[in-house]
């Protein structure tokens, strides 16, 4: 029951909030808190107690719907993200002049905090779906009515491209779920038994579900939606997008077309690398040329899913530990740079990089924070990026080697275009605009140094995020084995 | 059955209490109070199957759901209508009248058991909106809407009295359960081409009622030439009462014939969604954009006869639900603005939310349950219609229907983009609602939330 807790706690404080006028972003924070104590303390106890964690309650019984919430090693870590980042997020959106007084801002927050909790530890696919569909209302509002210029053309073209996946996944969904015998049912656990679906039926829902995630994440060519939004929103929201939102594509992967479409999947695998791949190199090659801090950093994002993507495709251990640890890696540190990069705004007003120079000189507290959140993501030894880089790389190269030195062109370019944008903005010396530049204020250190913090520690320590997904890590990629003997077996005996 | 009674005559009386100047506030109480009194009847008649004159009502659970459904939805349209009624102050009375037979008409062909009652209850039906149509007397496109709803369904009545005749020609008998019968003494109903014209003609003739593609030019004009009022009660109660009957000619006439109809419906279901939805695509008027959001609901509502099961009417029950009670806000919302800003393009929306942010919130809600996203009563139909769809081994119109479901997100959202995201008008002042069709806007988003989180209640009516 506690998974339930943790689902609704944001809701309830988002409810508190949307009446709490000026003192709605406490109300707010108070939820995000209580809710990353509980699951704080619950991913280091035994996750096996399913009994007290998990919670079964039947909600439509005619369509054999249950409000199914379970949590394994890797939801929660993802659910483990959510409660670190969002209070963060919460926090840094106090200076932000535009929304920080607005109640209705405050309760979106938490209502996509509520759906995307949700979204993590559904284990009845219809439930999924509907939490699926909650986490894209509140996120479209934030960007829509905070954002900048186009917002409204640019989110829109977001909301139709996303729902325009999860309306296949609904029809991947629906003919899964009359598969089922007789009284249908949406319970993973009798979805990931089913084996009499035949090819085609199993071809057609792989494909929907994958419509969905991938979009959701984004993969290379479905992308086009990405740079702009994360460039007009408003930075809570790119934060909430790109920090924890994109993990649901990626988690859509995990637990529902890697058990379910295990068969398509392996057919479909190289296909699915080489598309990641492509990615990595065309997103990293891309951000190069940006001259939007905010638009680089959103490509560099697409790089490092792209990179997730492949690791988690090639279905091997390390692929899959590689992953989850990324998953939370890129969450804390691409959060960490938006936010680095909205101080920088707030205090120059503009996105241009080279209109900046010199910032180093005048916040030295900032120079040094921005430092270890820019080696973290360009994967330096002893920061939290190089342990998820380093185990995707292996499983990249343990699948298909051409395939890994491929992606590890990404490695130098990320370097390239991270090391070159702190350059251009914090080194040099200061001109008009930054010369009044002031050093970060309390409630942005606030953010920045537990980011800061997290990164070293994981870099140090892996083992605090590996240990606890990777029996659940073991039982996905055996059960791709086992099918993939399968397969082979059968075209043997053919 | 008193019900019907109790509607013709208080139907009566409205309409000549307009003579000796019954205040309209009292006769629209009196009407609620018919309303209220003859849906408590129906849900009294519940499980009796009661027949009434030599077999020609047939009031099974059915026909009673339905009847309710329409009663609630025809108090809900009374109680919206305070802007209706100030402009054709004259004949208020009169009008409500007309109402009130409109709906005597309905709950006829939603119960009828012989098929010149069908065709009498769609008369019934129809001939008193075709006044309501042209009530705005002095407006040129409330005339035009007028003329053509009266040209095009007449023409329907005609085809559909000609497929009546043919089907007669047949079977031999009017009588629902005789037809039914000798449709299934029939070797296979392909070979009969008197039943297969017969068939084609009701297609058409109700295909017009229901504004199902090609039969759906008068629909936009007249939804949009017709006061606000009376296209809320075409586009709910007319329309669903339309289905009830359409569906209940096929399944109890038509079952076994079904080889003869089902490509047919198939078909028209397609082009249904897909024109409907394409063509909402462009229109710059609310109002014009909901006329055919409508056709394209109607395309939905098509696939649910596709079920090869026999609970699907359950599933057509609830989709009458969700789509009327989101309707009724829609149209609400419209009117008002209408009368506020003085149009109904999308542009009027603008700034809603700052300055009625409740209102604003009602209007998402049924915006957001038309386009089919949970946690809303449209979701819940949306997915029962698709899944009908799937499992009936309709997958070619499943696939076109989830790209026109996209494309119903797009045109739903620029209104809740107008009312949220754009900056108000200059001259935008205040929405002049008052407690009424407050009353209205918070019963029917509860209902459409309450449908979204427990859909389940529906089915246990049956």
């Amino acid at each position: 029951m506690i998974v339930a807790a943790l689902i609704l706690i944001p809701f309830i404080f988002g409810l508190i909030s949307l009446f709490a006028s000026k003192y709605a972003k406490y109300t707010s924070l108070v939820g995000a808190l209580a809710f990353a104590t509980i699951s704080l303390g619950m991913v280091y106890t035994d996750l096996s107690t399913t009994a007290t964690l998990n919670c079964n309650v039947p909600w439509v019984p005619s369509l054999g719907i249950s409000l199914i919430f379970n949590i394994d090693g890797i939801n929660a870590i993802l659910l483990l993200l959510t409660a670190v980042i969002t209070p963060l997020i919460i926090i840094s959106s106090f200076s932000g002049r535009e929304y920080s007084d607005n109640a209705n801002f405050y309760a979106l927050i938490s209502f996509m905090q509520c759906a995307l909790a949700g979204v993590f530890t559904a284990n009845d696919l219809f439930c999924f779906y509907i939490f699926w569909e909650l986490a894209l209302i509140p996120i479209y509002f934030i960007c829509a009515i905070w954002g900048g210029e186009n917002r409204i053309q640019v989110t829109f073209k977001f909301f139709i491209y996303t729902i325009f996946g999860s309306l296949f996944m609904l029809a991947g969904i629906i003919t899964l779920y009359l598969q089922t015998p007789a009284p249908h049912s949406f319970d993973w656990n009798v979805l990931n038994t089913l084996d009499s679906v035949d090819d085609l039926t199993e071809i057609f829902i792989f494909i929907c579900f994958s419509l969905g995630f991938a979009i959701k994440m984004p993969i290379f060519p479905l992308h086009t939606w990405q740079p702009t939004t994360y460039a007009v929103s408003p930075t809570p929201g790119t934060m909430l997008l790109s920090g924890i939102m994109l993990k649901m594509g990626i988690w859509g992967f995990i637990h529902w077309v890697l058990p379910i479409t295990p068969q398509s999947f392996i057919a479909w695998q190289n296909i699915f690398i080489t598309i990641s791949v492509t990615g990595i190199v065309y997103a990293s090659v891309i951000a190069i040329m940006q001259t939007d801090y905010k638009k680089l950093v959103a490509y560099s994002s697409i790089a490092h899913v792209g990179m997730i993507a492949a690791g988690l495709f090639t279905t091997n251990i390390e692929g899959v530990q590689g992953a989850v640890i990324q998953m939370f890696s890129h969450g804390v540190n691409v959060v960490g740079l938006f936010f680095v990069l909205e101080i920088i705004h707030r205090r120059t007003g503009t996105y241009t990089i080279a209109h900046l120079g010199g910032i180093a000189h005048k916040a030295p507290f900032l120079s040094v924070c921005f430092v270890i959140i820019m080696l973290g993501t360009v994967a330096l030894p002893l920061t939290n990026g190089f342990v998820g880089e380093f185990l995707l790389f292996t499983s990249l190269f343990k699948y298909q080697p051409v395939l890994c030195t491929t992606a590890g062109v990404s490695v130098i370019l990320g370097a390239v275009y991270m090391l070159r944008m702190y350059k251009s903005i914090m080194l040099g010396s200061t001109n008009d605009i930054t010369q009044n530049f002031t050093d970060i204020t309390f409630e942005e250190k606030v953010v920045l140094v537990p980011i800061c913090l997290i990164i070293i520690a994981m870099g140090v320590y892996p083992n605090m995020i590996l240990s606890i997904s990777e029996p659940y890590s073991y039982d996905i990629v055996n059960f791709i084995k086992d099918n993939r003997t399968d397969i082979l077996t059968y075209i043997n005996t053919k | 059955m008193i019900s019907l009674i109790i509607l013709s005559l208080v139907g009566l009386f409205i309409m000549l209490s307009g003579l000796i100047n019954v205040s309209n506030i009292i006769a629209t109480i009196v009407c609620i109070a018919a309303l209220t009194c003859s849906a408590a009847l129906f849900i009294l008649d519940w499980n009796t199957m009661l027949i009434y004159y030599n077999d020609m009502l047939f009031f099974d659970n059915y026909a009673l759901s339905f009847s309710i459904l329409l009663c609630i939805i025809t108090i809900f349209v009374f109680l919206a209508s305070k802007f209706y009624f100030h402009d054709v102050l004259q004949y208020a009375n009169e009008h409500l009248a007309l109402f009130i037979f409109s709906l005597t008409g309905m709950i006829m062909i939603v119960a009828f058991d012989h098929l010149s009652m069908l065709f009498i209850g769609i008369e019934v039906m129809s001939i008193p909106l075709y006044i309501l149509a042209g009530s705005r007397k002095k407006s040129l496109s409330s005339n035009e809407a007028s003329l053509k709803y009266f040209l095009m369904g007449a023409f329907a009545t005609g085809l559909l009295l000609m497929g009546i005749t043919l089907v007669y020609g047949e079977t031999g008998s009017f009588h629902v359960q005789k037809i039914a019968e000798s449709v299934s003494n029939l070797d296979t109903a392909t070979q009969s081409p008197l039943l297969i014209l017969g068939i084609a003609f009701l297609l058409a003739g109700m295909g017009f009622k229901i504004s199902a593609v090609p039969f759906h030019f008068w629909t936009p004009d007249v939804y949009q030439g017709a006061p606000t009022l009376v296209t809320m009660f075409m586009s709910t109660a007319v329309k669903i009462a339309g289905f009830a009957s359409f569906y209940r000619l096929l399944t109890y006439c038509f079952m076994q014939a079904g080889e003869v109809w089902a490509p047919i419906i198939s078909v028209i279901a397609l082009l249904t969604i897909s024109v409907g939805s394409i063509t909402a695509m462009y229109q710059t008027s609310a109002k014009r954009m909901l006329a055919y959001s409508s056709i394209s609901h109607a395309g939905y509502m098509l696939l649910l006869f596709l079920s090869t099961d026999t609970t699907s009417a359950n599933l057509l029950l609830y989709y009458a639900f969700a789509y009327a009670f989101s309707s009724i806000v829609a149209f609400s919302v419209i009117e008002a603005v209408q009368k506020t800003v003085g149009n109904d393009e999308f542009e009027a929306f603008n700034g809603l939310a700052k300055l009625n942010p409740l209102t604003a919130l009602f209007m998402t809600v049924a915006m957001i349950s038309m386009a089919g996203i949970p946690i809303t009563g449209g979701f819940f139909a949306k997915f029962y219609a698709l899944s009908t769809g799937i499992d009936s081994g309709y997958m070619w119109i499943v696939i076109p229907a989830i790209i026109n479901a996209i494309i119903g997100v797009y045109y739903y959202f620029k209104i809740i983009i107008a009312m949220y995201f754009k900056e108000k008008n200059v001259h935008t002042n205040d929405l002049e609602i008052n407690t009424f069709q407050n009353i209205v806007l918070i019963k029917c988003t509860i209902i459409t939330l309450l449908l979204g989180l427990f859909p389940d209640f529906v089915f246990y009516l049956f």
